[in-house]
């Protein structure tokens, strides 16, 4: 598979893959675990995922994965498409269509994804574009919650112990799903057009922008102990909100936030796809159709509220493995290789 | 070929919806419900429009039960269709239901994606039957009456805007109060009005309320007002005595929060909209109605804080400040004890800024 990719097209590709389907979850572990000191972590944090996007930068082109290493990241990416799928479906099913049949929810995304990832890549990755106007729509409703806002909400901070700060980091961590993309396809990008630099840190600062509004505005919104009893919290503001005309701004949204979901799938299928034809010889299209049959049939075993926490949950601790264990290992062989 | 399989996919993303599709013919739009009793034991009211010969009038179907969803199932029994709560208007809740936790009614209402937010709510006197069919003439369309009614008293700054959402997140919140709109019925002309605000303490109404003026000065000592403010006095100074109408303009607050004591200072601008003295324009009278203002604004003020902290009820929310930056006087025990106890002091400052069309 070849292509190439302008830097904002990388950049744009890395963004939708990481905010995708966590954005709409991830605070409420974060800020149970962390209380008002949430945002402060999760700045802290923030410096960690720019330190990382450093180092891949640094390192790409030593990250070479051999066909077994390929295998486990198709199962790590595998695992996380279907956890995304599950957990789609399951709040769409509570927010928007609790009657619809199960398959017919998921083989819609999925087969949206198919025809993406059958088409030429470009498709796959120009998919994103389509999400540009809305983000700023997005933000535009939810700031419609500042007269709501209350500012103390924000303190007392430094008052969490090392065993709280832990579960916040952990938390956090979902935000950082997608960021081994980075190593996959830095190398896809115009090497006259430099990443390195201003171009890295305006990304990090767009992803910091985005994910940590999202804590300020859970954490200013709610307070500590109603936050513990709502899972997504950024939809309840949107629910909270009623401008002329349209008294339900939740219900936009939750389209919108399904569109943005099945774009970071086909993005992950479309990186899956990508690594598995690197070691394997033709059959581009047979496998795309196998491994979509696959994500389809997996979500069907995880239909409760429970299963979906459980592989979310375990999620976080194969992210772990995959953006820090593996590509530490792989880059220090090839650099010794090369040596 | 692939161009229409896409459009294909994309329009059937649109289909997903059949199965969940809700059509109007099929449901009851209920616009306003009340609920009273007690956990285990509770009775709820449905006011829903009926469609008959071409005109619109309204009916209501009661219903009890275990929980507020079973009321609503049992009230089902009693309706031609569902009854839908999904674009709820007004929830009135009388006063006995509302003195053990809140919540645990309102769960339902918070719970379900379908429901509407941003609904009234309100604390009514007595039981709620009359309040769904008062004896005077309201018009037909009784959750209307009750909505606008709250709107016009918002607009007045009589009570404390809030809706369904904001209750429930002042319920859990353990730095400041809940209060809310308390109607009752008037016994001459047999008409709901608004009665003042409804003082919670700890998730539960504590039995006490503000009148109207006393609610004016909580919204002003929460520095929200509505659309208009307004005071009235008989203005005394040197054997002069006028009445005397003034709006507030604009309001600001100071909070000095130490570890034993609150001093709070409010400056309020004001307009005189009523004067018959008049002479507003001699810098002394002036002055002469700005220190009366002052004294007058301060009593009451002080007055209604005393009575916040009768009713253990922090629904100003000095809690708030005080949990951000205060821990050791936040962590002196339970907040609404503390605040209770706490010594608040209060110091208005009035300034006329406005004259109006005369001097």
């Amino acid at each position: 598979m070849t292509f190439k990719l302008s830097r904002n097209q990388f950049f744009l590709f890395l963004f939708i893959a990481q905010t995708g389907t966590v954005f709409l979850s991830f605070q409420t572990p974060l800020v149970s675990a962390t209380g008002p000191d949430a945002w402060l972590v999760f700045s802290g944090v923030g410096i960690f995922h720019y330190i990382l996007l450093l180092l891949y930068e640094r390192n790409y082109e030593y990250f070479k994965p051999g066909p077994f290493v390929s295998w486990m990241y198709k199962g790590y990416w595998l695992l996380i498409i279907v956890s995304f799928i599950s957990y789609i479906d399951y709040t769409l099913a509570v927010w928007a269509f609790p009657e619809t049949p199960q398959i017919i929810v998921i083989s819609i995304m999925v087969g949206i994804s198919l025809y993406a990832n059958l088409s030429r890549a470009e498709t796959v990755i120009n998919l994103s574009v389509i999400l540009l106007p809305l983000i700023p729509i997005f933000y535009i409703i939810l700031f419609l919650a500042w007269p709501d806002f209350v500012w103390t909400n924000l303190f007392p901070i430094a008052k969490i112990d090392g065993s709280d700060l832990l579960k916040g980091i952990i938390a956090s961590q979902f935000t950082f799903i997608g960021i081994e993309l980075f190593l996959f396809f830095r190398k896809h990008v115009d090497s006259k057009q430099k990443v390195s630099g201003i171009p890295l840190f305006i990304y990090q600062m767009l992803w910091m922008f985005f994910f940590l509004s999202s804590v300020l505005f859970s954490l200013l919104f709610f307070s500590l102990e109603e936050l513990k009893m709502i899972p997504e919290p950024i939809m309840y503001i949107l629910k909270s909100q009623a401008v002329a005309l349209v008294e339900r701004l939740d219900l936009f949204f939750i389209f919108l936030w399904m569109m943005w979901s099945v774009i970071t799938i086909s993005l992950f299928a479309f990186t899956t796809i990508y690594v598995h034809q690197l070691h394997a010889k033709g059959h581009r299209k047979r496998n795309t159709i196998i491994f979509h049959i696959l994500l389809v049939i997996f979500p069907l075993f995880l239909r409760s509220k429970e299963h979906v926490d459980m592989i979310q949950n375990s999620l976080v601790y194969f992210h772990l493995f995959f953006v820090i264990v593996v590509p530490t290992v792989v880059i220090l062989m090839n650099r010794r290789k090369k040596k | 070929m692939k161009r229409s399989v896409a459009i294909l996919l994309v329009c059937s993303l649109l289909l997903g919806g059949c199965w969940d599709e809700k059509q109007y013919k099929d449901v009851t739009v209920v616009s306003l419900v009340g609920i009273e009793g007690q956990l285990g034991d509770i009775k709820a009211q449905f006011a829903f429009p009926i469609f008959e010969d071409g005109s619109i009038s309204y009916s209501t179907s009661l219903g009890s039960g275990t929980t507020l969803r079973e009321a609503r199932n049992d009230a089902n029994h009693r309706t031609k269709e569902g009854l839908d709560i999904a674009s709820l208007q007004v929830v009135l809740i009388s006063e006995e239901t509302a003195k053990s936790d809140l919540y645990n009614y309102l769960d339902m209402l918070y719970r379900d994606p379908r429901n509407r937010l941003g609904a009234h709510m309100a604390i009514v006197q007595g039981e709620l039957a009359p309040y769904f069919k008062p004896s005077a003439d309201v018009g037909n369309d009784i959750s209307s009456h009750y909505t606008e009614l709250i709107d016009t008293a918002i607009k007045y700054t009589f009570i404390p805007d809030i809706n369904l959402q904001k209750t429930c997140s002042t319920l859990f919140a353990k730095d400041l109060s809940l209060s809310l709109p308390y109607i009752k019925i008037d016994k001459e002309s047999g008409i709901p009005e608004i009665a003042g605000t409804a003082l919670f303490s700890e998730k539960k109404f504590t039995g006490k309320t503000l009148d109207k003026k006393e609610s004016i000065i909580f919204n002003l000592l929460r520095t929200k007002q509505g659309r208009y403010t307004r005071f009235s006095y008989m203005w005394k100074s040197g054997g002069k005595v006028s009445p005397l109408t003034v709006e507030v303009n604009s309001i600001h607050k100071d909070w000095d929060i130490s570890n034993n004591k609150i001093n709070t200072f409010y400056k309020l601008k004001f307009s005189v909209e009523e004067f018959p003295h008049d002479s507003l324009d001699e810098k002394k009278t002036v002055k002469e109605v700005e220190d009366f203002l002052s004294k007058e604004l301060t009593k009451d003020f002080t007055k209604v804080i005393h009575k916040l902290q009768d009713a253990k009820s922090d629904a100003v929310g000095f809690g708030r400040p005080v949990r951000a930056f205060h821990p050791a006087l936040w962590e002196k025990g339970d907040w609404t004890d503390t605040f209770s106890e706490l010594d608040i002091n209060v110091e208005v400052k009035a300034e006329i800024t406005r004259n109006g069309i005369l001097n």
